[in-house]
């Protein structure tokens, strides 16, 4: 079974509780419905989850309803050692187990909170090497500025630079639901926030050599919002993977009262189980592929944002060019080999991209049937949110 | 004997392709069992060697001349009356009674002329394989009409009109449904292009009429690929739409053109013999179809009409009988229907390929939605009188009336 550092694993999981927050809710569409849906992790899951995931071919994050008994525990009342003591149950009650990913930890922390968490991250590494001491940050649309507010810093900068230095955590997480808020991105100043969310994070973590975790949105979140839909599905997943996230998550997998979740407040699958598998089926084929490569560019072609994002240089600016907005990520192999990851950021037409590469590309096919060589005046066709992933015949 | 038309339980989704060529020399690395598993009722054009494993795989098949697979709508002119009744003799004899027969292909898009020759095929057929399928797929009303320069086959009609060609084709062949192909969706470049989006709304409506004037089924065949080099491809929503479009005009068979490349973009199986994109979305599409279908198979189509103007204009338009009004922001096609029971039913489309479409309907004084099919279900779930629903660009659902 897969651990954190495992680089061909790519942890796509639902961002739920199996059990609840308390511990106490059974699903009828449980851990073999998320294993069918496509997700490579189970979620948040007690130790007697644990072999069902094995069955399931999935990975674990273990969730303590006992000590978490919600999604915030108080780590801050604890001392270092009381902390190790919580680690260590984990590690003695089925953590142990290879197929446990890492330990879920705490959702949202304001900057007050990061001495605590620093102390339960530190934990995790000494007591359980390999495993993951999952933590999942604010976006940059949470309140900032004071005391009262939800990040506790003046800024996002600050609050994830805090965040890296005294938490010292060994990935990056962070949820954003702009794609539902913005009305499936029409509203511009909202859709602006999700694209600098994604840039700016990337810059941070890549300044600090950390992997980075997107959470994204698979339900209607709120009641004026729009709902999930097969092209506002594939275009968080495809925008997460453009940017090199090392992992996506969907909130939520189940019901809570939002509508349109992949499971209904009845148990039942709905269409959006169906969209989610299908994206997520891409997810599994394209994550490990990218997650062994190096993310060496994030650039968006778009006009009408509200504040500027990076445009691609020359010459992959005059390389990949469309009526329609298109966000590249650019990539580099072990080898020195280019890949660029083009992604049709429209989610209501169809993109048709022309590629005017000096040299041959070939495009992975998104069915498994490897490296598909493409014609070199042949467009490239992107459905409404698609990506597709490219190799480019040149060492860079 | 009861027809194959009459198996409520069986909604046809058709890949319109033979199973092994036009020559019958293809051999597949995406077979039947593929097809099956994107969630298609029937195999396309077999011949009897796959009997077997359509059985095995619980899809039925058109079969499609083993010894003459290149059937020609002109050729049934040409034959007497015995070897037209020979040729189907030998069809039924090597199917040897399999019930996965569905039908038997006769041939594609035939001109006016080819009616006669086509007429006597229908007949043999009734006459030696009552319960079975004489299958043949018309063309579409962007076809070339005309009686003027037949010698030069300037008109693929061979009508003045192609309502002419519609009953012409009723009255001289005597069918026992009419099949048409429209690929307008991709023509239009995903229904921008207005005038190729009218004829797909229009084509449909015109055989609706054609069809239920005189008690027959209707089947479309619609695109699952690029089509041409120049228009756009298969996406999620423009199948949906085009498969909601079907049933929502009452349509009784959804086919795909095509399944196998065969030289078209984007098919749902590439050059190379493998699986694309377009696949994994034609599969949900088909999988919602296969739980819809017998729903819609027990449905009597009374009525279409679109609101907010319609995606294009001169549409019928709301009020209806039962629907008086929509509220949405993107324009729907709502069919209505009836059961045996007398209970009312809408079948609601959003025609938008570009938006989601959140709406609720305004029904006659005293009435409300009482449940909505869920495919994911397949059943029907409990909905409040005044919900509002939401659907995802192409995307139908069925609803029952109070």
């Amino acid at each position: 079974m897969a651990t954190f550092d495992d680089p061909t694993f790519y942890p796509i999981f639902p961002w739920d509780p199996q059990r609840g927050w308390d511990g106490t809710t059974e699903h009828a569409q449980g851990l073999e419905s998320i294993a069918a849906c496509n997700f490579s992790v189970g979620g948040f899951v007690e130790p007697r989850d644990v072999p069902a995931c094995e069955a399931a071919g999935m990975s674990a994050l273990l969730y303590d309803p006992g000590f978490c008994g919600g999604a915030q525990p108080d780590w801050a009342s604890l001392s270092q050692d009381q902390t190790d003591d919580v680690v260590r149950g984990w590690m003695a009650h089925g953590g142990v187990s290879p197929s446990v990913y890492g330990f879920y930890i705490y959702d949202e922390p304001g900057a007050n909170d990061f001495p605590g968490l620093a102390r339960a991250v530190d934990a995790v590494r000494r007591l359980a090497p390999g495993k993951l001491a999952y933590i999942n940050l604010f976006p940059n649309y949470a309140t900032m500025g004071g005391e009262d507010s939800q990040l506790q810093t003046a800024t996002f900068e600050e609050y994830v630079e805090r965040f890296v230095s005294k938490v010292r955590p060994q990935v990056i997480s962070w949820d954003h639901y702009m794609p539902q808020y913005s009305d499936d991105m029409r509203d511009m100043a909202k859709a602006t926030l999700y694209y600098a969310n994604l840039v700016q994070v990337r810059e941070i973590a890549q300044r600090h050599g950390l992997p980075y975790w997107h959470i994204v949105s698979s339900s209607r979140i709120f009641e004026r919002s729009t709902v999930p839909t097969p092209a506002s599905l594939a275009f968080k997943a495809w925008t997460s993977l453009a940017a090199g996230c090392s992992s996506v998550a969907w909130f939520c997998y189940y019901d809570h009262g939002m509508r349109w979740s992949p499971v209904d407040d009845e148990e039942r699958r709905n269409l959006t189980w169906y969209w989610l598998a299908e994206v997520n089926r891409q997810l599994k084929l394209v994550g490990p592929l990218l997650k062994g490569m190096r993310s060496t560019g994030l650039y968006l072609t778009m006009e009408g944002l509200t504040e500027p994002m990076p445009a691609p240089p020359e010459p992959l600016a005059s390389a990949v060019t469309s009526a329609q907005p298109l966000m590249l990520g650019t990539f580099k192999d072990g080898d020195g080999v280019c890949y660029a990851v083009v992604v049709n950021l429209s989610l209501e037409r169809t993109a048709v991209a022309n590629l005017d590469y000096p040299v041959a590309v070939q495009e992975l096919s998104l069915t498994g049937a490897g490296w598909l060589a493409r014609e070199s005046d042949e467009p490239l066709y992107l459905p409404p949110g698609q990506g597709a992933v490219l190799r480019v015949d040149a060492r860079c | 004997m009861v027809s194959v038309l009459e198996d409520m339980d069986l909604f046809p989704i058709l890949p319109w392709d033979p199973q092994h060529g036009w020559d019958g020399q293809v051999v597949r690395r995406h077979g039947l069992e593929s097809i099956a598993a994107c969630g298609f009722t029937l195999a396309g054009f077999v011949q009897s060697r796959d009997l077997p494993a359509c059985e095995r795989l619980g899809l039925r098949g058109i079969y499609l001349d083993e010894v003459q697979p290149r059937v020609t709508t002109a050729h049934w002119n040409e034959m007497s009356d015995d070897a037209i009744d020979a040729t189907v003799r030998r069809w039924v004899d090597s199917t040897d009674g399999s019930d996965a027969v569905y039908g038997y292909y006769l041939g594609d898009e035939p001109g006016a002329m080819d009616f006669p020759g086509l007429a006597r095929a229908v007949e043999a057929v009734k006459r030696h394989a009552p319960a079975k399928l004489a299958y043949i797929n018309l063309f579409p009303d962007y076809a070339t009409i005309g009686t003027h320069d037949l010698a030069t086959d300037l008109s693929q009609l061979q009508t003045d009109s192609y309502r002419e060609y519609l009953e012409r084709f009723v009255r001289e062949v005597r069918p026992q449904f009419i099949s048409w192909d429209n690929y307008m969706v991709q023509f239009s470049q995903d229904m921008r292009e207005t005038e190729s989006a009218r004829s797909f709304y229009q084509n449909l409506l015109e055989v609706r009429e054609v069809a239920f004037a005189h008690d027959l089924p209707f089947w479309q065949i619609v695109s699952s690929n690029q089509i041409r080099p120049f228009t756009t491809i298969p996406s999620m929503a423009n199948m949906l739409l085009q498969a909601y479009a079907t049933l929502a005009a009452g349509g009784a068979s959804v086919g795909w053109y095509t399944y196998y490349s065969r030289g078209y973009g984007y098919a749902p199986i590439d050059g190379d013999g493998q699986r694309t994109a377009t696949w994994h979305y034609l599969a949900e599409v088909n999988r919602q179809l296969k739980e819809l279908g017998p729903i819609m198979n027990r449905l009597r189509s009374v009525d279409v009409r679109f609101s907010g103007g319609g995606p294009v204009p001169g549409l019928p338009s709301l009020p209806g009988k039962t629907v008086q009004s929509a509220a949405c922001a993107e324009p729907l096609m709502i069919g209505c229907f009836v059961d045996d029971k007398g209970t009312d039913y809408a079948l609601v489309v959003n025609t938008s390929l570009e938006r989601s479409a959140k709406f609720r309907l305004g029904l006659t004084p005293g009435r409300g939605v009482e449940a909505r099919f869920s495919t994911a279900m397949g059943a029907f779930a409990a909905m409040e009188a005044d919900e509002e629903r939401w659907l995802t660009a192409g995307e139908g659902v069925l609803l029952r009336l109070q």
